[in-house]
């Protein structure tokens, strides 16, 4: 370090009363280190999944039913690309969304026949 | 070994705040000199600082060159500082400080020694082209060469020295031999 009294050999200004001191990168740092910390914290609280904001916002029923519905139109989609014999799938499917009835794993593989279709 | 800047932002991009605290750390003195070359206040340097390592968080996608994360950085800090100047001209126009110049007085009578120094070296920074005062206090206070000063502040060397010799002409005519006989602030 250069003593102020003496004037600076190369021309230089001694501007060493300007230096961040070592409080105030603690200071500054430690601020955006906790700013980052709460922000995370409270995007963990505030972001709800996607199957919790449908489940808060609608009756169980209307779950049901678009479960179901959703299920005929994926699998009749599906029941035009297959096979004849894929139609009684897709009037089994048909049958649950009008009684909003949601099948079980074994009623939709029964309906099916399986992974295969 | 220290870990290379280009390593720790990759581990930011994977979510690890330790490794941006060791990278603001690590190029805190640069930023901070950069914001108070352009706001001339210390408090309101480290606001500028602080919002602008926020915003390098946030944008650490946007970081085309890892190796070159602090002229990066610089760069939101000039920003930043830009912003947060307009918003201080603004203010200043409607501050009561303008009105009152004896409550700026009764609060200069309670200042140490080193914050005469510090308001003085202020002072005498604030009358030189801002491009000037980065590069005085990044190379005669940081200590970084020509051609680190020039890739932090995205000019060339040539201009890096042009800008050094202009500023110091300029603060020995400011300053005088105020220096010369302040104590010693070690």
């Amino acid at each position: 370090m250069t003593d102020s009294r003496t004037p600076p050999q190369d021309g230089r200004a001694d501007l060493r009363a300007l230096a961040p001191s070592q409080p105030q990168a603690d200071r500054v740092i430690g601020a955006v280190m906790a700013g980052l910390a709460a922000r995370s914290q409270g995007v963990a609280r505030s972001r709800p999944d996607a199957l919790e904001i449908v489940g808060r916002s609608l009756p169980p029923a209307w779950i049901a039913a678009a479960a179901v519905l959703l299920t005929a139109v994926s699998l009749a989609v599906l029941a035009r690309r297959g096979p004849a014999d894929s139609t009684s799938a897709g009037e089994t499917v048909a049958m649950w969304a009008t009684q909003e009835h949601v099948p079980t794993n074994a009623e939709l593989l029964g309906a099916f026949q399986g992974y295969e279709r | 070994m220290t870990e290379s800047d280009a390593s720790l932002v990759a581990r930011v991009r994977m979510g690890d705040s330790a490794a941006f605290e060791v990278l603001l750390r690590r190029h805190f003195r640069a930023a901070y000199l950069v914001a108070l070359a352009r706001v001339g206040e210390r408090a309101d340097a480290e606001d500028v600082c602080q919002e602008a390592f926020l915003r390098s968080w946030e944008s650490i996608l946007e970081c085309r060159d890892p190796s070159r994360f602090c002229a990066w950085l610089i760069r939101i800090v000039r920003n930043t500082a830009l912003n947060r100047r307009e918003y201080l001209d603004v203010r200043a126009t409607e501050s009561f400080d303008d009105l009152m110049p004896y409550a700026s007085a009764s609060r200069t009578d309670h200042r140490t020694d080193q914050e005469e120094l510090r308001a003085t070296l202020q002072r005498a920074l604030a009358q030189l082209p801002v491009t000037q005062r980065e590069v005085v206090l990044l190379h005669d206070l940081e200590g970084l060469a020509h051609g680190e000063v020039a890739a932090r502040l995205d000019i060339s060397v040539l201009m890096s020295r042009r800008h050094l010799s202009d500023a110091r002409k300029r603060l020995r005519v400011i300053l005088g031999d105020y220096l010369t006989l302040m104590p010693d602030h070690d």
